[in-house]
């Protein structure tokens, strides 16, 4: 039988890349970029209709902090008195109502004495 | 002088962990000072392999370290016979840093074109970089036959490259050796030991032939200074 060893196989691998198709890493930084996804993504919130779906809601205190954030409302804060906190949360509670509304209420009601004064 | 083998690669998963993880336990059994920089910060594959061996109580105790770059690994290689550079799976002007300073680069691959090219790719843009030719090898890995074997060391040789006598095959006895903190040399079988001590000594042999010619490359400049003198 012939000796077929000195004979090269025809290759299934093809012919490899010349010099010129040489990989353009080498001017890549050394440290990796971070991935995009490490960025944590912005998250539009949903917008919830409060009053609706919060009437019959069986919750010993509403403060209105689980109000989704829209862009309609702001942060509010001021520091005020244990008393005034229990009066407005008493309030609050027993009409069923954000404490924004009863303070909402507050401020139409002393805007009306106000007027109601000076037209006297 | 202590020595620096690098391993590198663009891609992840051709073994540039597996035999770093080797060559270090040989030499370290062999009384090298050795340590394994492991350049891969994100996957840490080595430190935590030496952890792993370190738990088991797996003599010897084989060092590995996590650095950030090439450039802080290179700084404690004179403290040390020997400094394996594991690199992360890509390649960058690090790689080049270190394919400038390391004795011997060597780049694993697979058999399949679809590893071959990519990595002709990456050893052509180190030539074009001023990367002397012959510090700059493969190491087949995961072979599944003889065939694929010849085939690919036929194409590395067209490529203008060569690889390193011997190959890793297609094992689950290595994977499994290495889940448990041992080296590819240190598997249940006798055989597979055999096969990657082969490779792990042709790439020591390597070394050793390139440090040769680095010698002779040395001697021959100073007769021709000391005859133009």
């Amino acid at each position: 039988m012939a000796d077929l060893t000195k004979l090269k196989r025809r290759s299934s691998l093809g012919a490899p890349p010349p010099l010129a198709e040489a990989s353009p890493n080498l001017d890549a930084p050394e440290t990796a970029p971070p991935l995009e996804s490490t960025v944590p993504p912005v998250r539009r919130m949903a917008v919830v209709q409060p009053t609706a779906a919060r009437v019959g809601e069986e919750v010993p205190r509403r403060d209105g902090r689980s109000a989704r954030r829209s862009g309609r409302t702001l942060q509010f804060a001021t520091r005020v008195s244990p008393e005034f906190d229990s009066r407005l949360r008493s309030i609050a509670e027993r009409d069923r109502k954000l404490l924004v509304e009863v303070l909402e209420d507050a401020l139409e009601a002393y805007e009306h004495s106000r007027q109601t004064q000076a037209a006297r | 002088m202590s020595t620096i083998i690098a391993f590198v690669s663009q891609k992840g998963g051709v073994g540039k962990s597996t035999l770093a993880r080797a060559l270090a336990r040989e030499a370290a059994f062999g009384g090298f000072k050795t340590k394994i920089a492991d350049l891969d910060t994100q996957q840490g594959t080595s430190v935590d392999w030496h952890r792993t061996r370190l738990g088991a109580g797996i003599e010897p105790v084989v060092a590995a370290e996590a650095f950030a770059t090439a450039q802080q690994a290179l700084k404690v290689a004179a403290e040390y016979d020997l400094l394996i550079i594991d690199g992360p799976a890509r390649t960058s002007k690090g790689t080049l840093a270190i394919a400038k300073v390391a004795h011997l680069v060597v780049q694993p691959s697979g058999a399949s074109v679809d590893d071959l090219r990519p990595a002709v790719r990456e050893f052509h843009a180190l030539v074009n970089e001023g990367i002397a030719k012959d510090k700059l090898t493969f190491a087949l890995n995961r072979i599944g036959t003889p065939a694929e074997e010849a085939e690919a060391r036929a194409y590395i040789a067209e490529a203008g490259y060569v690889a390193l006598n011997g190959c890793l095959l297609e094992r689950p006895a290595y994977r499994k050796a290495q889940n448990t903190g041992h080296a590819v040399t240190e598997t249940s079988y006798a055989g597979l030991n055999a096969k990657a001590d082969a490779l792990i000594q042709a790439l020591i042999d390597k070394v050793e032939d390139h440090g040769r010619s680095d010698e002779a490359e040395t001697a021959e400049l100073a007769r021709r200074a000391a005859a133009a003198g």
